[in-house]
């Protein structure tokens, strides 16, 4: 057998196992629930208040990083800022730091003297307050996002931004008609990403957070009221709840919610970028 | 009228410095010179896409330097003419009217009238990634003239274009040029692929201008031995005069119509050499023919149309011919004579 097949069926028994692997990973999982507890979960009121809470917060989260994250990206990607690179190795930190310790950071952040002052000024709390969710999921969130973004606005060749100013266009108006249209694909990437990212956030949320569901009514404004997410928790800390309280084939069933979730927008994520990685097809 | 005062533009460690230009209304003007020599940087600070350290652009008696791209009511092609991929020919040519929020009508009828002239009517509605490169060119250039610019930037536009197509594109451009009679400012780093084009050229070397003159002058009078050398001179010798005589090698002397003393370097053009025949040779030696040597067949290829022939008469003479019966006719012979032209004989003195 030649060295060249040797290598390539080296690679394909890596990559069968590796499949097999992932596969056991989710099907062991299905012994410990069963349709029962998936209906019975699905009949619990919190569940569906924890489903609508998760994909506000996360939807919410992912706009207010398009607006803040896009316009960085595209900055940090032309401009020379001061300080670039320090810019560059927080943000990498950010993402590769246990999201606890984001929580963590976050929670001292706001308790912070004249930060916990300013908030005392306008009646309001942030620290274990349902808004805080958004701020953690967001600060995990613009790092995956910038990321996607940033390298988005890299691939698009200045040229066209050159020629599109040579021709009349303000900056602004490129941005819109040239960069932004010919960075699409990484951009919807960055978005989907920015949002599974936010979906899936845990750690930070816990911490900085806390949670909801055994809180009293009459902690939850009339916002979340009329939203019908009083009471709740993001779905990845309802699953953890319920793996406390001892209820696993709940929190396992809750978890499944999650892979499906993630599943599709890998899915999209695929999909939108599908067209980049055909080019790399040998 | 493009001036260009003193610039100075910095670029980490490359400096170009000094650069002076004066380039006339509706001239086809090029920026020549290797790789690396500083064109494009030359060419986006003209554009606006960089800002110089020092002096000054203006255009049409007005000073751009400070302005912006968008400001100076120029054309610009890049080298891959970098039309917009997610635009349809017919929204790449419009680009810079809607930027300028001209009518709809007014769009159209340019649209139209330019698509005619460059003869891309029937590509106004395909997208621009299956264009061949001269489809581009006209393209880009459609786009550019649209806004009626004050002058295009051409940077390398033949660069990605293979060999067979770049003789059309070139003619093409020129032709362009001569019918829209707006200033042109192509940039290039091969002499032979725009000679025919430029009414000017300046030539460019580690961010300096060398030299601004005709193609012929450029050819034949180069102020350096770079630009000689650039401009593709194959007899460029060190020599030493006094008078109008100059010793190179301690052995050939050559007659020339400067008068001059020192160390000098000779410039000879490869084209205006003479191979003279037996018998003609005695009868223009003996008519007072000066700079006439004898000399022996080193070396004789032929590349493309021309046969190259390098003599040894104590230095190598190179000599470019097109005619072939008489390339026949010496190829056997040992010995041959050449005339070196005494007003063919270019003297820098260093």
């Amino acid at each position: 057998m030649s060295g060249s097949r040797r290598f390539v069926y080296v690679l394909y028994a890596i990559t069968i196992l590796f499949i097999l692997s992932v596969c056991w990973l989710f099907l062991s999982n299905i012994g410990y629930t069963d349709t029962q507890s998936i209906l019975e979960l699905f009949s619990r009121p919190w569940f569906w208040k924890s489903v609508r809470l998760s994909l506000l917060t996360s939807s919410v989260t992912t706009i207010i990083a398009i607006v803040v994250g896009i316009p960085a990206s595209y900055a940090l990607s032309r401009f020379n800022i001061p300080g670039k690179t320090i810019i560059d190795i927080l943000f990498a930190s950010v993402i590769v730091l246990p999201a606890s310790t984001i929580g963590l950071c976050l929670m001292v952040a706001f308790q912070y003297e004249p930060i916990l002052k300013i908030q005392q000024a306008l009646g309001i709390r942030i620290v274990h307050s349902m808004p805080s969710i958004i701020i953690a999921q967001l600060v995990l969130a613009l790092a995956f996002g910038i990321k996607a973004w940033r390298a988005a606005f890299d691939d698009v060749n200045p040229r066209y931004e050159h020629v599109a100013r040579s021709l009349g266009s303000s900056r602004m108006r490129t941005f819109w008609k040239v960069t932004l249209p010919s960075a699409k694909v990484g951009i919807l990437a960055g978005i989907v990403l920015a949002w599974t990212r936010a979906m899936a956030e845990f750690g930070a949320v816990l911490l900085f957070s806390s949670t909801f569901r055994n809180r009293h009514e009459t902690q939850f404004s009339h916002i979340a009221n009329f939203l019908g997410i009083d009471r709740a928790d993001i779905l990845p800390v309802g699953m953890w709840m319920e793996i406390e309280g001892g209820n696993i084939e709940q929190g396992i069933a809750i978890g499944f919610v999650l892979v499906i979730i993630t599943l599709l927008s890998v899915y999209a994520l695929n999909k939108i970028s599908g067209k980049g990685s055909q080019a790399n097809k040998v | 009228m493009i001036r260009v005062k003193n610039l100075r533009i910095s670029l980490s460690s490359f400096v170009m410095r000094n650069i002076n230009l004066e380039i006339n209304t509706g001239e086809y003007f090029i920026l020549i010179g290797p790789t690396g020599c500083g064109k494009t940087v030359l060419i986006e600070t003209l554009v606006g896409i960089r800002k110089p350290d020092s002096g000054e652009i203006w255009i049409n008696n007005q000073n751009v330097t400070s302005q912006f791209p968008e400001e100076r009511n120029v054309g610009y092609l890049p080298q891959d003419f970098a039309l917009f991929p997610h635009m349809t020919v017919e929204e790449n040519i419009a680009f810079g009217l809607k930027a300028r929020r001209k009518e709809k009508k007014y769009i159209q009828s340019v649209i139209s009238n330019l698509a005619e002239s460059l003869g891309i009517s029937n590509l106004l509605l395909r997208y621009t990634q299956g264009l061949s490169g001269g489809e581009k060119q006209r393209v880009a250039l459609a786009g550019a003239l649209a806004t009626e610019p004050e002058v295009v930037f051409l940077d390398e536009p033949l660069s990605s274009v293979d060999e067979n197509n770049r003789e059309i594109l070139c003619n093409e451009l020129k032709e362009i040029h001569s019918r829209f009679k707006t200033t042109f400012i192509h940039v290039s780093h091969s002499f032979e692929e725009v000679s025919e084009m430029a009414d000017r050229i300046a030539v460019i070397n580690n961010g300096t201008v060398e030299q601004v003159d005709t193609v012929e002058n450029i050819m034949y009078h180069p102020v350096s031995k770079f630009v000689a050398q650039f401009t593709r001179t194959k007899n460029i010798f060190e020599g030493t005069t006094n008078g109008n005589e100059i010793l190179v090698n301690e052995n050939i002397r050559l007659t020339t119509k400067y008068k001059t003393t020192g160390t000098v370097l000779i410039t000879i053009r490869q084209e205006v050499i003479k191979i003279l025949e037996e018998s003609k040779e005695s009868k223009e030696s003996k008519e007072g023919y000066d700079n006439v040597f004898k000399g022996k067949i080193i070396k004789l290829a032929k590349r493309n149309n021309i046969v190259s022939i390098v003599i040894d008469i104590g230095i190598p003479i190179t000599i470019y011919t097109m005619d072939y019966e008489l390339v026949e006719r010496i190829k056997s012979k040992s010995i041959v004579y050449i005339r070196i032209p005494i007003e063919s004989i270019h003297v820098i003195n260093v």
